[in-house]
């Protein structure tokens, strides 16, 4: 018992504390500029943000899941992304709303 | 005392110091290379850290703890129950899906592990029980109990949804998602985001790419 407490004693002394760290998700807004294969631009007026698709991202119209094949360019988009390199944006969840056509 | 008796006595005394010192030099290493790598949370914890973390937790979960079993059946209802409060309470950290990636969650340290696979899986019923009352000192995992029960409903259901997270679908998580708490900030910034898409509000410079 005794030498078991000895043990737990060590244990805890060489574990680091814990703590928060503080970083953040990008919300993109604006509209398609541009679709390549594997990212999506965003015109979001103040500039022209790019954003990585990947196998995981999930694409959303009219709160019905979508496929990456049916957004389009001029499209309105709300795209949640991580970034976890700095400078590089990967899409978590892609909303998007195509423009009523105009009669 | 005899001749022989005193020279065993100053054996044992020499081996004694030997030990000592042989500790104190490895602690002083130790700390060293922590003084040099800095004390970013950022880090992954080395694999000497997780072995005396992971030994520490064991032995500080108490055995009878260990031989419980989940009075509560996995049924959907309980399923559901569980899934509610965690994702109100655990995902901030654990994510909805229990694989932690999330703001604190990549923030901590040690981070919260991905409860999906083995290493939270194979533990018993009893340890996840006593992890969720009890926290895990020295790690980012609170004690949410208020007693030494081990009777707590609530966290029973936690553990009955731990146990599902590996079969988690995306309807449940798009369920989870809409109860997740959330700020008025984050209300406005989603009403915000939903008119944008419904064409009712025109492209602004309000309209950009910011962090949340």
């Amino acid at each position: 018992m005794k030498a078991r407490l000895l043990i737990l004693m060590a244990c805890i002394s060489l574990i680091a504390v814990a703590a928060l760290a503080h970083g953040g998700e990008e919300h993109v807004i604006g509209t398609v500029a541009r679709v390549s294969q594997d990212s999506i631009t965003v015109d979001t007026t103040s500039k022209m943000v790019t954003v990585a698709v990947v196998p995981e991202t999930k694409f959303i119209r009219s709160k019905a899941a979508a496929k990456f094949a049916d957004l389009n360019i001029g499209d309105r988009v709300v795209i949640h992304a991580k970034e976890p390199t700095e400078g590089k944006l990967v899409a978590d969840t892609v909303e998007f709303s195509s423009p009523k056509p105009k009669r | 005392m005899t001749l022989r008796q005193r020279g065993d006595a100053r054996t044992r005394r020499k081996i004694g110091i030997m030990i000592s010192l042989v500790m104190v030099i490895v602690a002083a290493g130790y700390e060293i290379t922590l003084v040099r790598r800095g004390f970013s949370a950022r880090a992954e914890p080395s694999s000497l850290e997780t072995l005396m973390a992971t030994m520490a937790r064991k032995l500080a979960v108490p055995s009878n703890y260990r031989q419980l079993h989940n009075p509560f059946q996995a049924s959907a209802e309980n399923v559901q129950a569980g899934m509610v409060h965690f994702a109100d309470h655990c995902s901030t950290c654990h994510a909805n899906d229990g694989g932690g990636d999330t703001l604190f969650g990549k923030g901590l340290y040690p981070k919260p592990p991905d409860m999906r696979k083995a290493e939270t899986q194979n533990k018993a019923d009893g340890e996840l029980y006593y992890i969720i009352e009890n926290g895990i000192r020295l790690s980012g995992m609170p004690a949410f109990g208020e007693h030494a029960s081990t009777t707590d409903a609530e966290t029973w259901h936690l553990v009955t949804f731990i146990r599902h997270l590996p079969a988690l679908t995306n309807e449940e998580l798009e369920k989870m998602a809409s109860l997740n708490p959330k700020t008025e900030q984050d209300r406005q910034e989603e009403q915000q985001e939903q008119e944008f898409l419904r064409g009712e509000t025109p492209q602004t410079p309000g309209s950009s790419s910011h962090h949340h």
